[in-house]
């Protein structure tokens, strides 16, 4: 075969598919149980069914299985496909883990942990509390698990790539105090996995940190969004100047009704820093005394402190939730009434309190639902299907394969 | 009366840095190189030496700079006018006069300053200017080195001035109309101050514009200078009420400020201030009656700043200022500098320059400067001492100036100076002219990012042995390049033909924008236990304020009620408070104090929730002590977590370690006018307190949010992790197998947003249909075949003539492409409604036929067929970059 066979006229090319999308492109809004199985695997799992699996769903579509909708009992189908985890999970949880939102950086072990947790059907909420984290099964000899480095999921991502391993069946978890060599190390989900760490512990206040968790899991932006002037401000840390440039009003009217909650929820994440030079999670233990701070306290927590000296000087990692009275009760904390005291000390706590509130397992329905409409909820029936998929989630116990489920089910198509 | 003491702080005393202006380092003074005295006033002494160091001291510090005959020298010598306080015979008999005319616990309420305050002698064109000046030459004198500061007096008001959190009257909000009496007020002040407080003044146009064209620039201004509690006295008539304090009154009535024309010939003030108070009553009376401040709240007795005691008034070390701005005259467009030194280098405003409240001005692109004549005698005592330091407290405005931004600069324009200090972006610059710099005092020392734009204390330190050196709020910092922070040299090359400015280069170049509260210029470097002393004492004047909480302390009645059968007598919490900025007050460090020695604390009290209010308000934002819970205990061996109480003694209510120690609330009505209370949420006994619930205010019902009608797309783009998972599911080939996947990945759809379509990502997707199809077709044979089974079980890839006008071999090729690619014909039956159907077929047909015969009629010249490899990955392509893997 000549090279010069070899060389396809591009141009030409290029007019043909362009003459094909013409065609192609048109909504077909109408579905029967094909049609309705087709879009719900391409949504789910991103790809295309095979001809076997879209019968298998297009059947029970037509024979619901007692006690589910045919439309949940066919993404269930959908969701025992791989690329559920390897992209449409990835997909969904990579732009969590870094500060740009990058939805194309290298799989990690927060995106692990989120895909693990979900493909063992545990209780989603943990993403954020679990003591573990999700690495690939040791029997597929790839470098262990470092904390200084991300190898070990790089060389994971390449085996799913070569179609040799799956994010579905690969990942076990480990104990995070057991791969991250610091002793007594307070783990809590992947807010202390190493991508998180890098990304939102890395230098700064960790104000950082408490941005993207409201940002990715409660849908909120603290600093655009939240603003409760009524709180009380003894918690507001000494490094915020109450006259910004000279002018108080900035302070008062767009500083202070959001650090008065969120500085004594950052307290509880007091200990946790990260190491530039070592490239890992920087945590002060029992009996560690930071020599910018004379306590457990990461220096950071007080830094600029003569920005307003009268302000507050965090000694320990004790966390408050001022949120739970005012304008941000509505966030409907403790949601499934466990008697959270809406206070405690340390992160696996703290995070507790945030997953356990109504608006966290909101905001993953209304990603989740996004994800399998193609569109953010828009109609009142859009919004009602949320709030309802949401007592769903609650009531099956936080599994997220549920919310994919009753999601795909809403949009498959009429 | 009691005495406290703040500088120890373990102590329970509070204490008024009075009398400890000069030094707290420990270190002797040292003498000032002296400047308009004798050797340059012309004045000579030639009298009896000084008996003490005290007199030395006196000398020195007040006596070289009085004596001169343009201020007190002309008139307060032997044999002139008593009292002979500058007399040149006997500077003994000088400092024994003197002596009788100041207050050594409080200089600011010396005789010899009282009196300046009045006007009298006043050598400056501003009473403030000369007021100021006496006030710290009389603070430097008796400033006592490695002295504890003197304490003073906090003293229980008396119970008659203890009053109830007032129902104020308020000025109608912003929102509301304004009351029609406005107008006349209005129109008086329009007509008779619009030459200067308004923007279209023919004269200054000096702020506040309470004469604007603009009659809401107008009100918003002329709320701050009419006091509502004159309504006390011109309306309700109230015995014992205090005479009008408005301070548009006060300007006119007894400062003679601008009176105007009285046509009926009389006394031109005492007309306008007669008209000015009818305007202002007529005002008041139309204002809302006051609403009641609500009595189920526990709140404390009020007071204001008027009622506070001065905190401070000195503490800091400035014993060899030669220059020194505090701004505290907040009027006029003159920067006073009031060291005393030599002939004041005084600094004129020169474009956007605004006063701000609590001292200090505000540069926004202007610049205030001095003349060359008077910034003379920064070179002639800098050059001769070899040394000096410039200090400031400013409020950078942003971080992003740069230049360097001048802070201030004594220099003949933008290239040649003297010194600077400057600001880029988050640094500090000093650039001192010596002789191993340039002439423009490069290179620069720069700090790293310590840089705020917030309050900070910044002290610029050069001598010839050390060269320059940083400091900012009392900490050395570090210069971003160490090489350029010994530069020391010599001052010799100084040009005494430059003029000193704060805020801009002289030739009105790098503006810096900020505020500055203060700025001196010593002729000594700054050690850093002085520049810490400095920083520790602050800037602006702050007050102690008494809440009297006696009342509340008792246990309620069966009713609830408030019995006044105070278990404690002259109980206070007290707040030291001062002005922030325009806009707020600072709070900080509240203690309670028990200043009756004769009643004691009986029970163990509780204090708790505690919140600030202002006017018979509680306040929204900025409430710190809203947790507060502390124990006060009467017993010598108090629980724990109780504080013990004793007369006399501070019991601190906050700390950092447990919530803010300060904070900061909003001003209403301003300085001169807003009055505070507290109020508590429990208060009284410990076992039966009174207690206020603030009421939680019902969550409302979440909105379902309301549905958008808006169309939308039902069908999405891939994004492009499952255009790759597709394309690899659909062929059979492994990502990991097409090179191509990596370059083009982040060209792909991010989001399934159909509008986001753009023809790059087409061009990404094209050469990712082609890679895949390229491996599917070239690459693993037995996968090939399988995927082309019904093609490869009668023809060859390997005959390039395969396909060239060959309907059924196309058709073997095409059906295989349709049948994996479109996914449709499920069940070789049924066909998908969502799916294209197969009229593609003839699309392909025509592109295999164009491709095997070289006649697309798009395409360029080619010199031969395409292959039946490149026939089919083309083909392949097509269907695989197109719209059918594309959509979802």
């Amino acid at each position: 075969m000549s090279g010069l066979k070899n060389n396809i006229n591009l141009r030409g090319l290029l007019c043909s598919l362009a003459s094909l999308g013409v065609i192609l492109i048109a909504d077909h809004s109408s579905a029967g149980n094909l049609e309705q199985a087709k879009r719900i695997h391409d949504r789910v799992a991103g790809v295309p069914p095979t001809e076997t699996v879209l019968n298998q769903m297009a059947g029970v579509i037509a024979s619901p299985p007692d006690g589910k909708t045919g439309g949940v009992a066919a993404a269930e189908i959908a969701m025992e496909n791989d690329n559920f985890y390897n992209v449409t999970l990835k997909t969904l949880v990579t732009p969590w883990t870094n500060e740009e939102q990058d939805p194309f950086v290298a799989l990690n072990d927060y995106t692990a942990t989120v895909i693990g947790i979900v493909a063992n059907d545990l209780d989603f909420r943990t993403i954020l509390t679990t003591p573990n984290l999700y690495v690939a099964r040791s029997s597929l000899g790839l470098p262990a698990y470092s904390p200084t480095n991300n190898a070990h999921y790089e060389a994971l991502e390449e085996r799913v790539r070569e179609n040799r391993s799956s994010l579905k069946d690969d990942l076990e978890a480990v104990s995070q105090a057991s791969v991250v060599q610091i002793s007594d190390f307070e783990a809590s989900g992947v807010v202390t996995s190493r991508a998180s760490a890098k990304a939102f512990f890395s230098d700064g206040t960790n104000r950082s940190q408490f941005q993207y968790i409201f940002l990715n899991h409660m849908c909120i932006e603290v600093f655009g969004e939240i603003n409760d002037a009524a709180r009380v401000v003894d918690r507001i840390r000494q490094d915020v100047s109450r006259s910004p440039g000279g002018d108080s009003r900035v302070y008062l009217n767009f500083c202070m009704g959001c650090h008065s909650g969120m500085d004594p929820l950052i307290q509880g994440l007091a200990y946790y820093d990260y190491d530039n030079n070592l490239e890992k999670i920087d945590f002060n233990g029992p009996g560690i005394i930071d020599p910018d701070s004379g306590s457990r306290v990461q220096g950071k927590y007080l830094i600029n402190s003569n920005n307003f000296p009268y302000g507050y000087a965090a000694p320990d990692n004790k966390w408050d939730n001022y949120w739970r009275e005012g304008t941000y009760r509505s966030l409907g904390w403790d949601w499934t009434n466990e008697g959270l005291p809406g206070n405690g000390y340390g992160a696996e706590s703290l995070m507790t309190e945030i997953s356990h509130s109504k608006t966290f397992a909101q905001c993953h329905v209304s990603q989740v639902f996004e994800t399998v409409c193609l569109r953010e909820p828009q109609s009142t029936e859009d919004h009602e299907k949320v709030s309802a998929i949401t007592d769903s989630f609650r009531n099956n116990g936080f599994n997220f394969k549920t919310v994919f489920a009753e999601s795909a089910d809403y949009c498959k198509g009429e | 009366m009691r005495t406290i003491k703040k500088w120890f702080f373990p102590s329970a005393l509070l204490t008024l840095l009075i009398g400890c202006g000069a030094t707290d380092s420990g270190q002797p003074n040292e003498t000032t190189p002296t400047y308009g005295s004798d050797n340059d006033t012309g004045i000579i002494y030639s009298g009896p030496a000084e008996e003490n160091e005290d007199v030395i001291n006196y000398k020195r510090e007040v006596w070289d700079v009085l004596a001169q005959e343009n201020r007190c020298g002309n008139c307060h010598i032997q044999g002139e006018q008593t009292p002979e306080f500058v007399r040149t015979d006997d500077i003994n008999v000088a400092y024994a006069s003197a002596l009788e005319l100041v207050d050594s616990s409080a200089p600011q309420l010396s005789l010899m300053v009282t009196k300046v305050a009045t006007g009298h002698g006043c050598w400056e064109n501003s009473t403030t200017a000369c007021t100021v000046t006496m006030q710290n030459l009389i603070t430097n004198w008796l400033s006592d080195p490695g002295a504890s500061p003197e304490e003073i007096a906090l003293i229980a008001p008396a119970p008659s001035s203890l009053s109830a959190p007032g129902a104020s009257l308020r000025f109608p909000n912003d929102e509301d109309p304004r009351l029609e009496e406005f107008n006349d007020l209005y129109s008086l002040l329009r007509t008779n101050c619009g030459s200067c407080h308004a923007e279209d003044g023919i004269q200054e146009q000096q702020p506040p514009f309470f004469s604007s064209d603009d009659i809401d620039v107008a009100y918003a201004a002329i709320k701050t200078k009419i006091n509502l509690n004159d309504a006390a006295y011109l309306i309700d008539n109230i015995v014992g009420a205090p005479i009008p304090s408005s301070r548009l009154l006060v300007r006119v009535r007894d400062q003679s400020h601008n009176c105007w024309f009285n046509p009926n010939g009389g006394d031109p003030c005492s007309y306008s201030s007669t008209q000015l108070q009818a305007a202002i009553r007529d005002y008041l009376s139309a204002l809302p009656e006051p609403v009641p401040i609500d009595p189920s709240i526990l709140a404390s007795r009020a007071s204001s700043i008027e009622d506070g005691i001065v905190a401070s008034s000195g503490g800091r070390y400035q014993s060899d200022v030669i220059a020194l701005y505090e701004f505290k005259s907040g009027e006029g467009t003159i920067a006073h500098d009031t060291s005393g030194v030599g002939d004041p280098l005084n600094l004129n405003f020169f474009g956007d320059v605004d006063w701000v409240g609590n001292w200090g001005i505000r540069l926004n692109g202007g610049r205030v400067q001095g003349s060359t004549t008077r910034s003379k005698k920064l070179h002639d005592l800098l050059k001769v001492a070899r040394e000096y330091a410039i200090e400031t407290w400013i409020i950078p405005a942003n971080v992003t100036q740069e230049g360097p931004a001048r802070i201030a600069t004594y220099s003949g324009g933008a290239d040649t100076r003297n010194f600077a200090l400057g600001q880029t972006l988050y640094s500090y610059d000093f650039m001192n002219r010596s002789s191993d710099t340039t002439n423009n005092g490069e290179p620069t020392l720069t700090t790293t990012d310590v840089l705020q734009a917030s309050l900070q204390h910044v002290v610029a330190n050069y001598n010839s042995l050390d060269g320059r050196s940083l400091y900012v709020n009392g900490e050395f910092v570090e210069a971003a390049d160490t090489s350029s922070d010994s530069t020391a040299g010599d001052l010799n090359d100084w040009d005494d033909a430059f003029a000193f400015a704060i805020g801009g280069e002289v030739d009105r170049q790098y503006a810096w924008e900020g505020s500055v509260r203060m700025l001196a210029i010593h002729s000594r470097v700054l050690t850093p236990d002085q520049i810490t002393t400095n920083f520790d004492a602050g800037v602006g004047q702050k007050y102690f304020l008494l809440f009297g909480v006696s009342h509340l302390l008792s246990a309620p009645d069966v009713d609830g009620d408030i019995i006044e059968n105070q278990m404690l007598q002259d109980a206070f919490v007290v707040f030291q408070v001062e002005v922030f900025d325009d806009h707020s007050y600072l709070f900080i460090e509240p203690f309670f104090i028990g200043l009756d020695e004769e009643s004691e604390l009986a029970s163990d009290i509780i204090l708790e929730g505690m919140r600030l209010g202002i006017n018979g308000q509680d306040i929204i934002p900025g409430q710190a002590f809203g947790k507060m819970s502390v124990t006060i205990s009467g017993s010598a061996t108090p629980s724990d977590d109780a504080k013990a109480y004793s007369d006399n003694t501070q019991i601190h209510l906050a700390s950092n370690a447990t919530g803010s120690t300060g904070t900061v609330i909003p001003q209403s009505l301003g300085p001169d006018i807003d009055e505070f209370y507290l109020s508590f949420s429990r208060i009284g006994p410990i076992n039966n307190p009174r207690i206020f619930n603030t009421p939680v205010p019902d969550l409302p019902e979440p909105e379902i949010p309301t549905g958008s009608s808006s169309p939308y797309y039902t069908l999405g783009l891939r994004s492009f992790d499952e255009i790759i998972a597709t394309m690899s599911n659909v062929t059979n080939v492994p990502p990991s197998e097409v090179s191509v996947v990596n370059e083009v990945r982040r060209q792909l759809p991010a989001v399934e947003d159909i509008e986001g379509f753009v023809s790059s990502q087409q061009a990404g997707i094209m050469q990712l249909a082609m890679g895949f199809c390229t491996v599917l077709v070239e690459g693993d044979i037995s996968r090939r075949d399988s995927f082309f089974t019904d093609f490869t079980g009668t023809y060859s890839f390997s005959d390039d003539d395969a396909l060239r006008d060959n309907a059924a071999a196309q058709d073997l090729i095409i059906s295989a492409l349709l049948k994996n690619l479109l996914g449709n014909r499920i069940n070789n039956a049924e066909f998908l409604d969502t799916q294209p159907d197969e009229t593609l077929s003839v699309e392909l047909r025509d592109l295999i036929n164009g491709l095997t015969n070289n006649d697309l009629p798009t395409s360029e010249p080619s010199d031969g067929s395409a292959s039946t490899a490149s026939t089919v990955i083309a083909a392949c392509s097509s269907v695989l970059g197109s719209s059918i893997m594309l959509l979802q």
